[in-house]
């Protein structure tokens, strides 16, 4: 046997104390991996919602924000329709201040396929559309015809496939990029498909509550403010001129999901902060005890003719390995359960969840394995200082 | 042929999570439930999730019984193909709901991967384990 072989030997020798000390390396790989991608899934989660919203105001119906919750439409994807006359565009139009806007049509359908959930179908105006349409140019170049829908990345249904909404076959042609929010689980079409729906859905008996001509309602108008006006301006002024419809400014709507999701990440941060301190302040306890354990054992290794330097070089392998070993099994764990279960968390936190992208992820797993093979031997470098300073023959005598 | 009786982490551990498995997939990570009375497909795949934990429990417990190193290592090498076998069962050998969202897709899905990649896991060591053993013997 060599000393290089003894930090191995070490290790399997006591069972008990390697698995103790692995687990706590394990554990400060688990917190740093899972709250660091937790953390910034939210952060992404939040960056992508304001690029996919695009614009700076929504405005609905004043009676919508009675019925529905606005924020949950347009940011969570819960489902939910209201219905206004379509004139409203010309009179927004009129708005000072506006300088590109686009309407909307929703409908929520009560049963697509095998879900017994509904599911959000937002009809777009293809001709002025700017906050879905780049999206979809992404997947899909070209424009939507009858009755093709653009589906979320969380609606499970394949390119080429068709879904049946209110009792029609919508043939799906393309789907959209994740965003981590519940615009990913809505169905996009063209306003002509979306009315052709709504007519089904009469047709079957629902009602959906449109006074007026079908052919001729909006849901909502997506508003982009031209550069130099103010947005808040903008807003009180089509509240004050245009009646009957209620306009939302979209940061509004992002600063109570900004709020949480800082308050979260916060949390999290300041979770893995404690979890580490305590890691590290056991680990040191630990190494510590084994100084009084394992003096006999570096007594007899000097007497056998092992150097100080190699001693301490000993010692700092043994934590090396087991810091290897715990980040490598920490990190694995922890990505075998915040990768699969990311939908879960996202319902569970009830914000906008968005998972680092592959190189991202190698990345955090990278950099999680390279701090606990600081720290781990770090938290031993003491101790092996303190074993390579005994004194081999006080040590023996006072055993004898 | 060894008859060495030593305690089975590997097989125990296989045996837990079997019954964790097949316990789980009509319980607590169950698939979706229809207030109606009917069933989705995802109900379907669940109750292929809940053959294959019987199945991997009962060549979990036969490993548990029967010390010998060739019969561990064969059920433990049928138990890492089967929990493989499993993993691909919800989504991918029987489809699942439509929308991410839904239970059977952000709970049952997931869980059922985790704990099958965890069963092919350790019914990899524990096949080693027997295998090395064996090789011994012989």
């Amino acid at each position: 046997m060599t000393p290089r072989q003894l930090p191995l030997r070490n290790l399997k020798r006591k069972p008990a104390r390697t698995a103790g000390l692995l687990l706590l390396v394990l554990f400060l790989a688990f917190s740093l991996f899972a709250g660091t991608v937790i953390s910034m899934s939210l952060q992404r989660g939040l960056g992508s919602l304001e690029a996919r919203l695009g614009a700076d105001i929504i405005v609905v119906p004043s009676s919508a924000k009675s019925k529905v919750d606005l924020d949950g439409i347009f940011l969570q994807g819960t489902t939910g329709y209201f219905y206004m006359d379509a004139g409203y565009v010309d009179k927004l139009q009129a708005i000072s201040g506006v300088e590109q806007l686009s309407p909307q049509l929703f409908l929520a359908s009560l049963r697509a396929s095998c879900c017994t959930i509904p599911v959000q179908v937002i009809g777009i105006d293809q001709a002025t559309d700017f906050s879905i349409q780049p999206w979809i140019t992404k997947s899909y170049s070209k424009a939507l015809g009858d009755l093709d829908v653009v589906v979320g990345c969380k609606v499970n249904a394949d390119i080429g496939e068709s879904i049946k909404i209110y009792g029609e076959n919508c043939k799906v042609v393309a789907r959209l990029d994740a965003t981590g929010t519940g615009l990913d689980t809505a169905i996009y079409c063209s306003m002509d498909s979306l009315r052709h729906l709504l007519e089904s859905a009469r047709a079957l008996g629902h009602d959906l509550k449109i006074s007026g001509d079908p052919a001729q309602v909006i849901s909502a108008v997506y508003i982009r403010v031209g550069d130099g006006y103010d947005i808040q301006k903008v807003v009180d002024d089509i509240n004050l001129h245009v009646r009957k419809v209620q306009a939302v400014r979209t940061k509004s709507m992002l600063t109570g999901i900004a709020d949480s999701l800082s308050g979260v990440s916060r949390s999290v941060r300041l979770l893995i902060l404690v979890i580490w301190i305590l890691c590290i302040v056991i680990l040191l306890i630990a190494f510590g005890m084994l100084i009084h354990e394992r003096k006999k054992e570096f007594a007899v290794l000097r007497v056998l003719g092992m150097s100080r330097a190699m001693l301490a070089r000993m010692m700092l392998s043994e934590s090396f390995l087991l810091s290897l070993m715990g980040s490598i099994l920490g990190t694995a764990l922890a990505a075998l359960l915040v990768l699969p279960f990311s939908t879960l968390i996202e319902g569970l936190l009830n914000l906008p969840f968005l998972l680092p992208d592959t190189p991202a992820l190698l990345g955090i797993a990278l950099f999680t394995v390279l701090a606990c093979l600081v720290i781990g031997p770090l938290s031993s470098a003491f101790a092996a200082f303190r074993l390579s300073r005994v004194d081999p023959a006080a040590i023996l005598k006072e055993g004898a | 042929m060894s008859n060495k009786r030593s305690f089975p982490v590997f097989q125990v551990i296989i045996l837990l999570l079997s019954v964790f498995l097949t316990v789980s997939v009509r319980t607590f990570f169950g698939a979706c439930v229809h207030d109606d009375g009917t069933f989705s497909t995802c109900h379907w795949a669940g109750e292929a999730v809940f053959g294959s934990g019987i199945v991997l429990s009962v060549l979990a417990l036969l490993s548990c019984i029967f010390p010998q190193s060739g019969i561990r290592a064969g059920l433990a090498l049928s138990s890492l193909v089967l929990s493989l076998g499993t993993a691909f069962i919800p989504g991918n050998l029987i489809s699942l709901c439509m929308m991410s969202s839904m239970r059977c897709q952000s709970i049952m899905k997931p869980a059922v991967m985790v704990t099958s990649v965890l069963l092919a896991v350790f019914s990899l060591i524990a096949f080693l384990g027997a295998f090395k053993r064996l090789k011994a013997e012989v």
